[in-house]
């Protein structure tokens, strides 16, 4: 049986898919802790964060100063639902307000992201001294938000998201060994782009924990994404480390807040033909 | 896997994180810094200005339009540029403006969204045919 903490920690966990929609930087919506622990039905709440590029890998993997200094205000609304033991669902709105600095000066754009919907399946209850626990993933990302093709800004300050609908399936394992809650996860996704090419991706992603009493419980992520914005070739991979930590305050049953932060690893090699951006971010949820 | 590489001498710096792997197809150009068009109805010499060119501040691609095997400049020809980032799967919001300068010159203005790898597509239409022709850049 977990315990009534394990419900933190779940909540922790990055939905799979979430932190970068597609290919590019442009669109991309922040991750956005939303899981219902195994005690609560319903979480509901808002997370604001602060990105800012820091440079980017080029095509060889090298790291090179940025181009456009670019940044972003975010507020992420998000409902997750229990349904039952085994299954729940959680809905996420990003909102997302761009900064790109030029030569004509600093243009603003932004507005609603791509939403998305998930459905989570958790089918076995995790047990002392048992094996790690799988829990899968469906999620749709629907194109709310303003593509590149509908952008009048000209450094696309006022994009908000990706053309097409994506779909993504991941599966995590969830363990706690005594204090310290850990998962490994895989997620894939496909999506179509605006020429209607379709584009793969996939991430692995891990985290470790700490609870800290019954109210407090720290959190480190690391993740690494791929993806390819045609699948036939075309386009060479775009890769993103990421690694990040979290910090939680909870009430059982009342609410949790966190803060966090989530940096792009800027080494050589390991990241390629994307923006590196590091952010951080504010969150509070009710629990029901 | 990238596209077959132009090699310009105009903009040569720039390509050097865009170099050929082995088995790739390598576009030549003549010591003119000419390069053909795919169907070779024409030939281009491009330059870029500034050099390298930037990401977030206005760019100028300027093109030299011959007709093959000659050294007439074509006048009076539609020209459409086209930028695009194979990697990120996106383009530019606003459309590259391309003015006919003269003598066979002309020149597109655009603004680079951000930095990396790009394509820059030339669609030819005069009196020769339509032609067209990919050019690789490394924006800074």
């Amino acid at each position: 049986m977990r315990s009534s903490s394990v419900g933190v920690a779940a909540a922790l966990g990055l939905l799979p898919g979430l932190a970068h929609a597609a290919a590019c930087c442009v669109g991309s919506t922040s991750p956005f802790p939303i899981r219902v622990g195994e005690c609560e039905h319903v979480v509901a709440g808002v997370s604001s964060g602060y990105e800012r590029a820091i440079g980017r890998w080029d095509g060889a993997g090298d790291v090179v100063p940025v181009g456009v200094d670019e940044s972003a205000v975010l507020a992420d609304l998000g409902v997750g639902v229990r349904l039952n033991r085994r299954w729940q669902v959680a809905g996420i709105v990003p909102m997302r307000a761009n900064q790109r600095v030029g030569s004509a000066g600093a243009l603003w754009g932004g507005g609603v992201g791509d939403a998305t919907a998930m459905v989570v399946w958790d089918p076995t209850e995790e047990v002392a001294e048992g094996p790690p626990t799988p829990v899968f993933t469906a999620s749709v990302r629907v194109p709310t938000g303003r593509d590149w093709t509908q952008a009048d800004g000209a450094l696309m300050e006022d994009v908000t998201g990706l053309p097409n609908p994506a779909g993504t399936l991941g599966v995590t394992l969830e363990r706690s060994i005594g204090q310290v809650p850990w998962t490994v996860g895989v997620d894939g996704t496909l999506g179509a782009s605006s020429e209607g090419d379709l584009q793969p991706a996939f991430s692995v992603s891990g985290s470790v924990g700490r609870y800290l009493g019954t109210s407090w419980s720290v959190l480190g992520t690391a993740s690494w994404a791929a993806s390819w914005a045609a699948a036939d070739g075309s386009a060479d991979m775009v890769a993103r480390p990421r690694v990040g930590a979290r910090v939680v305050y909870g009430q059982r049953l009342a609410f949790r807040a966190w803060a966090g932060t989530d940096w792009d690893l800027a080494v050589p090699g390991i990241g390629r033909s994307a923006t590196q951006m590091a952010s951080a971010s504010l969150g509070v949820a009710l629990v029901r | 896997m990238r596209h077959p590489i132009l090699v310009l001498p105009a903009l040569l710096a720039p390509l050097a994180l865009a170099a050929c792997s082995p088995g790739e197809e390598e576009r030549l150009v003549d010591p003119e810094g000419l390069v053909e068009t795919d169907a070779g109805l024409y030939a281009v010499r491009f330059s870029a200005d500034p050099d390298p060119f930037v990401s977030g501040e206005p760019v100028a691609l300027g093109m030299e339009l011959y007709a093959a095997g000659t050294e007439d400049g074509v006048e009076g020809a539609s020209i459409v540029v086209t930028p695009w980032m194979p990697d990120m799967g996106h383009g530019i919001s606003d459309a590259p403006v391309v003015t006919e300068q003269g003598g066979g010159r002309y020149e597109a203005t655009f603004t680079f969204s951000m930095g990396g790898y790009w394509e820059l597509g030339v669609d030819v239409d005069a009196s020769a045919g339509t032609d067209s022709v990919a050019v690789p850049y490394e924006v800074q």
